[in-house]
């Protein structure tokens, strides 16, 4: 099969459309954002989501209840035609099919070794017992049991003896918090309990079907690059929804802050001195964004911004609704 | 949330819904500026086949009373495949006005115009012998259960087709003038 004929088939216009469908549901999430001033990391987490299960069903969606849609009088009406653009012709080539072919099997790839390759092993290495480690139930640890005493639903916590400072869960049949004792004997008792506060809440929330159906659609997008970054952005908000958890069960703001800056924002070391290096090494890069993304989170917490009940679905609602009758006219 | 708030925020998204149909829109009319194959409506029928340089268009020597020669709409592309659609109003006063002829050819069998006249429900098919050729007549409802007749064959490589607000037997009439 031709490059157009595969754009022309029923997975290829799925492909095409679904992309662009995402794209436009992107910038709607993004307008709407900026237009209520979102804030609120659940809202956001909700409105980063569309562009993510959306797409999906617009296209067969459409095409069961309009099959003319294809046809050539409505594309001649429509707002953006993909067909126009796939078809560009320069020099006996299609740049923009071959662009947005090259696009697809990048973004592929890149689901294929950073999430689902790592995914898969995570998967097989939890079930694996072999690779236990030193672990101390947290009833046996009296500073653990004395945080514990007033967090609501509390599953298995660990203490692990580690020189480093560690704070994790695991999700599934076998969930749990995993607290290193070097950890344990730096932060406060206040300070603890918010940390595993906002562990239990991943763990919590791994649960949720909402963000579990929101995964396996974003699996079947696995060649979308928008559904990729939105996923993303909406990953990134959900330590921000932990932290509210986390803020709402011990009701101490402070705590969590003290925590977040002990366990993640040690000291920056001095800039070494100039023209002995030029460029940034991909490990800096991500240290550097990983402390921007901590030093948002702290700051949040200690703006202390309030929830916004008021668009708590209203946000989410409007953007889906105009979502879905852009992308209408999105062929 | 407050009332102001709420209000402001829907102006603000529909401002920025308004700016992105715009920008999407002028998006969608660069390629045509940059390829003139592209499905496009035209003037009329001497500059579609000097633009698109489709030698070989069928059309009618016969018209029925309420229509006449030229179309009152030309849509056609050059690629992926060349297509025309020719729409004819009915040019009588008093009559219901709006597309009621419409005569479509394309290489690909599959070519579906849809538009003001795409029939809806078909009633009964039958075979027809057309100069030689097999045609497949359709007689049905188009839009608003109007009824309407469609007239289908093959010539040489493309695929002609008419579909008119008219009875069956007028249409094989305009069909039957088509071909020599």
């Amino acid at each position: 099969m031709s490059l157009s004929g595969f754009f022309q088939s029923y997975p290829g216009l799925y492909m095409t459309q679904a992309f662009f469908h995402s794209l436009v549901a992107s910038i709607v999430a993004e307008i709407a954002i900026k237009a209520w001033d979102v804030r609120n990391p659940e809202v956001r987490q909700r409105v980063f989501l569309i562009p993510v299960v959306v797409p999906v069903f617009l296209f067969p969606l459409f095409r069961f209840f309009r099959p003319e849609r294809d046809s050539a009088y409505f594309r001649l009406g429509t707002v953006f035609e993909s067909g126009r653009w796939l078809g560009l012709e320069m020099l006996g080539t299609h740049p923009v099919m071959g662009g947005l072919v090259l696009v697809f099997t990048i973004t592929s790839l890149v689901f294929l070794f950073q999430e689902l390759i790592p995914i898969l092993r995570h998967s097989s290495e939890s079930g694996n017992p072999g690779k236990s480690v030193d672990k101390v139930d947290f009833p046996e640890d009296p500073a653990i049991r004395a945080a514990m005493e007033t967090l609501p639903a509390v599953p298995a916590v660990f203490v692990v003896e580690d020189d480093d400072f560690l704070i994790y869960s695991t999700t599934g049949k076998d969930a749990a918090v995993y607290v290193s004792s070097s950890l344990v004997k730096t932060l406060t008792e206040g300070e603890l309990r918010s940390a595993v506060a906002h562990e239990i809440s991943h763990v919590v929330r791994s649960r949720h079907p909402m963000l579990v159906g929101a995964y396996l659609l974003r699996a079947l997008m696995f060649f979308n690059p928008v559904v990729l970054m939105e996923f993303r952005r909406a990953a990134h908000e959900e330590e921000k929804v932990c932290d509210e958890f986390a803020v709402s069960v011990t009701r101490n703001r402070r705590a969590l802050v003290q925590a977040l800056r002990k366990l993640y924002l040690p000291p920056e070391e001095p800039p070494p001195p100039r023209g002995r290096r030029n460029r940034k090494t991909a490990k800096e890069i991500e240290e550097r964004s990983h402390r921007l993304n901590i030093e948002s989170r702290i700051s949040r917490l200690e703006s202390g911004e309030d929830h916004d009940p008021g668009i708590r679905w209203l946000v989410p609602a409007t953007v889906t609704v105009a979502v879905v009758v852009m992308n209408y006219f999105i062929v | 949330m407050d009332v102001k708030r709420t209000a402001f925020g829907f102006l603000a998204f529909a401002a920025g819904l308004a700016i992105l149909v715009i920008a999407l829109k002028a998006l969608n009319g660069l390629p045509l500026i940059a390829d003139r194959d592209l499905m496009r409506r035209y003037g009329d029928f001497e500059e579609m086949r000097t633009s698109l340089g489709i030698r070989e268009v069928l059309v009618p020597s016969y018209f029925p009373e309420d229509f006449r020669w030229p179309p009152t709409g030309i849509l056609a592309q050059g690629k992926p495949y060349p297509a025309v659609i020719m729409e004819f109003e009915r040019s009588k006063e008093g009559k219901e006005r709006g597309v009621g002829l419409m005569i479509y050819q394309s290489v690909e069998d599959s070519f579906t115009p849809g538009g003001p006249m795409a029939i809806s429900r078909v009633r009964e098919r039958a075979t027809y012998p057309l100069k030689g050729r097999s045609a497949v007549l359709d007689v049905g409802f188009c839009g608003n259960d109007a009824p309407c007749s469609r007239i289908s064959w093959r010539e040489k490589d493309v695929r002609v087709t008419l579909l008119a607000r008219l009875t069956p037997f007028e249409l094989m009439k305009v069909a039957e003038s088509m071909l020599r």
